[in-house]
């Protein structure tokens, strides 16, 4: 009796574990084939290096050159302003502070995590956005940068923890033998951990990358949505922002629907290449 | 003396980031509590949105009821699922590489953006399955996007069992399945709901997913699991986005960060009691 | 009478072979000291004895017979209910002295709560607990001195009613006066259960067994009554080793 409940419970787990497993391959099968039905449409190479997004025609064309272009400016200009903060930030963390605080700034950028992203966009709109209009009187404050800036707070805690892990262990390791050699710390951190951090600098970019790169709410509603050539104060587009926009009014089944989750698959593609990159650095790095 | 001036640069450039980051988060707090607290009263709680356009008059109930029910949903399916995980890649599993494979995947899950997992939702339950814009299709999907979440964190809990009580159990000739309900669990009991909590709340914010399995601008209270739903988050897109009413979308913003936060205090206290316990 | 007898046992993990070619037998009812260096395989055997080698990633070949049975034919729950096992650290569960004591007999279907009273009752008299607890018996386990936790995992395995208890270096975390404690506790107990007992304190291998073995680089280098193998011991290791620490 007992044996037979023993069995069963086994055989659940077993299963409810595979059918999680799954779930990774179900996701990837779907987008993938009702990507296909596009790309028979138009071939791939069409898609991602034509210049015109215009699915209500006519003509109806369907190429997101620009959309891909733009989903990875607004990643990398929020990584141009969120690195340096990141890294100072985990400097703090990881040689000039004590255990309680340690807690307070973690407990802090951890916070900074755990805002949704509508919040960010919401936040973005009213302040960044705005600035910008009245600042700078532009006809419209949604552009690249608003969108970068924006996303910046949002990769913050990335950067910082994965360059706080590391950076601590290197810290502990030589600071010891650096202050005997009457070195300042402020000189060790510049000279041995900045330069050691490299790498784990490098890993959190690529981590920052391909979060960035996945946004949508944030980034959606400050980056004005327009599929044009990516500029700086310019409105722009990206993959996330395209598909939760446009799908709902895109008709089941159009090759404008198509078209669509195919973005979706070329964003999974470049993510899939940003996380393969990130492996490689990982396992080349000695921790 | 120019290494004088470095060391300036430095301290100063250091001091500043780590003063930003605060002063980012206090701004953020801080705006949304000011200009939201206006707007929160016992009609915006509990009363469903009114006037034309819509919602910029009335309340907010649905979308929280919507929200809460959704997150409800996502959890239970992730829970499920992840502790099943947890539970097998701990006590049930024996090859190291069918481990690390399993491992590999849950990490694949989680770095799979949310909108993605929308468009999978959309086009698989919404559609394929028929189950249209619902509560199951958005709690589904949005129990695909904490899965990963959870299933971390449950499986370091029982990973971090002390090996000999368990061993004490098995020597007692009692069968893994009493050691896992009557010894195990009632250990990590709060570990594991608070890995749900904290999911839970990561759910709730969450607006890319519902806005293409579940959410609509409006509806009411749901009255089944195939009911489309009204959701917080994309409430407060609507809101702004449509530029439907600035002072509601505060008051949305708030409840969304009050509920948030309301959700990571009941954590604190599990973790607390769970200290308390030992 | 010979409760277990062991045959040509070799066990080992992965390519690691940790005991011999092993051959004893243990009488019942009496006190058997396995006595050694560290890493000399005395835990290991325990392991074997009650098969809970396999989990830990080792097997076994050779004989084990309980009670003229191979011990491959038990049911594996039942065998362990039968040869139970105390280890080194005490595991106290974490919940209350009541419930550590009931868990096992819970487990084998006793619902009755008197008589889950009675066997926590007994169990404590036994182990001496029971007037040190002073009635509180829905005190956490874990708020016990290591002393009475190790007695309380000594008498949670007696709750399913063995006939062999193993114990490994029971007393080695405990100060002078537990350890006498529980030797105490030994002595009376066997009146009723056979007693395997890994120690590295010879004292206590003198003081409380009524037979020794002495093991070393997983064989079994001599084995007899104690007092023989303290006072006479055959063989010159034996002698080296007594003397070592002993002397």
């Amino acid at each position: 009796m007992r044996k037979i409940r023993e069995k069963i419970f086994e055989i659940l787990i077993k299963m409810l574990t595979l059918f999680s497993v799954l779930i990774l391959a179900f996701v990837v099968i779907f987008i993938f084939k009702e990507s296909l039905t596009f790309f028979k449409e138009v071939s791939l190479l069409k898609f991602i290096t034509g210049r015109r997004w215009n699915p209500l025609g006519p003509p109806e064309e369907l190429s997101i050159l620009n959309i891909i272009w733009g989903t990875v400016y607004v990643s990398l200009v929020a990584i141009a302003i969120a690195l340096p903060i990141g890294i100072g930030t985990a400097v703090v963390l990881s040689c000039y502070t004590n255990r309680n605080v340690k807690r307070l700034i973690r407990g802090i950028v951890d916070i900074l995590a755990g805002v949704p992203s509508v919040i960010y966009g919401f936040v973005g709109l009213l302040v960044v956005v705005k600035f910008f209009e009245v600042n700078l009187s532009l006809a419209s404050g949604e552009s690249v940068l608003s969108g970068g800036i924006v996303l910046s707070v949002m990769l913050l805690p990335f950067i910082v923890s994965t360059c706080d892990e590391s950076m601590e262990k290197i810290y502990r390791e030589y600071s010891q033998s650096s202050r005997a050699l009457g070195v300042s710390k402020s000189y060790m951190i510049r000279n041995l951990l900045l330069p050691a951090s490299k790498r784990s600098i490098l890993a959190s970019v690529v981590l920052a990358l391909g979060r960035g790169m996945g946004e949508t709410m944030a980034v959606m509603m400050v980056i004005g949505n327009a599929s044009i050539i990516p500029r700086l104060l310019g409105k722009a587009q990206t993959i996330p922002s395209l598909i939760a926009l446009e799908m709902g009014m895109a008709e089941v089944g159009s090759l404008h629907y198509h078209a669509l989750i195919a973005s979706g698959f070329v964003l999974m593609i470049m993510l899939l290449i940003i996380n393969g990159l990130l492996y490689v650095i990982k396992n080349r790095m000695d921790i | 003396m120019r290494e004088k001036l470095k060391d300036s640069v430095f301290k100063i450039w250091i001091g500043l980031s780590t003063s930003l980051v605060f002063i980012v988060v206090v701004y953020i707090f801080l705006y949304i509590f000011i200009n939201g607290a206006g707007s929160i009263n016992g009609e915006f709680l509990f009363s469903a949105p009114k006037g034309m356009p819509i919602g910029s008059e009335g309340g907010i109930f649905p979308a929280i009821v919507g929200s809460l029910l959704l997150m409800v949903i996502a959890c239970a399916f992730a829970s499920i699922l992840a502790i099943s995980t947890a539970i097998y890649l701990v006590f049930y599993c024996t090859s190291e590489k069918v481990k690390r494979l399993i491992h590999l995947i849950i990490q694949c899950m989680s770095g799979v953006p949310s909108i993605i997992l929308g468009l999978f939702g959309y086009t698989l339950l919404v559609l394929h399955l028929g189950f249209g814009r619902s509560l199951i299709s958005g709690g589904i999907t949005l129990g695909v996007m904490i899965f990963p979440y959870i299933q971390v964190r449950v499986e370091k809990t029982l990973i971090e069992v002390d090996k000999a009580v368990i061993t004490s159990s098995y020597a007692l000739g009692v069968s893994k399945v009493y050691t896992l309900f009557k010894l195990i669990f009632p250990m990590c009991k709060f570990d594991i709901v608070s890995a749900i909590t904290l999911a839970g709340g990561f759910a709730i914010g969450a607006a890319a997913p519902v806005i293409l399995t579940a959410a609509v601008i409006f509806a009411p209270v749901p009255e089944s699991i195939f009911s489309p739903v009204m959701a917080l988050p994309f409430h407060l897109y609507i809101l702004t986005g449509e530029g439907i009413s600035l002072e509601k979308a505060y008051g949305t913003a708030l409840v969304l960060m009050l509920i948030l936060l309301v959700i990571n205090i009941i954590s604190v206290i599990l973790n607390f009691t769970r200290k308390e316990h030992e | 009478m010979n409760i277990l007898e062991i045959n040509n046992l070799n066990v080992s993990y992965g390519s690691k072979q940790v005991i011999k070619n092993l051959s004893m037998n243990i009488e019942k009812n009496k006190i058997t000291a396995v006595i050694g260096p560290s890493g000399c395989g005395k835990s290991t055997l325990l392991t074997t004895l009650n098969l809970m080698i396999a989990e830990n990633g080792g097997s076994f070949t050779g004989e084990i017979l309980f009670k003229g049975k191979d011990i491959l034919s038990y049911e594996i729950d039942y065998l362990r209910r039968m040869i139970g096992i105390v280890f080194q650290k005490p595991t106290p569960f974490p919940f209350s002295i009541y419930k550590n004591l009931t868990y096992a007999p819970k487990y084998y279907g006793i619902k009755d709560k008197n008589r889950l009273n009675e066997i926590v009752e007994n169990t404590l008299k036994r182990v001496g607990l029971y007037d040190e607890i002073n009635k509180d018996l829905n005190m956490l386990a874990t708020k016990l001195s290591g002393g009475q936790q190790q007695r309380l995992c000594i008498g949670r395995a007696l709750t399913v009613e063995p006939e062999i208890l193993l114990l490994d270096e029971p007393c080695s975390a405990l100060d002078r006066k537990n350890t006498a404690n529980i030797e105490e506790m030994l002595l009376e107990l066997s009146k009723d259960y056979t007693i395997v007992v890994v120690t590295h304190n010879l004292s206590q291998a003198k003081r409380i067994s009524d037979y020794t073995a002495f093991i070393l680089d997983g064989e079994l280098i001599e084995y007899d009554t104690t007092e023989n193998v303290f006072n006479n011991p055959k063989d010159d290791r034996t002698r080296e080793y007594i003397k070592g620490i002993y002397g």
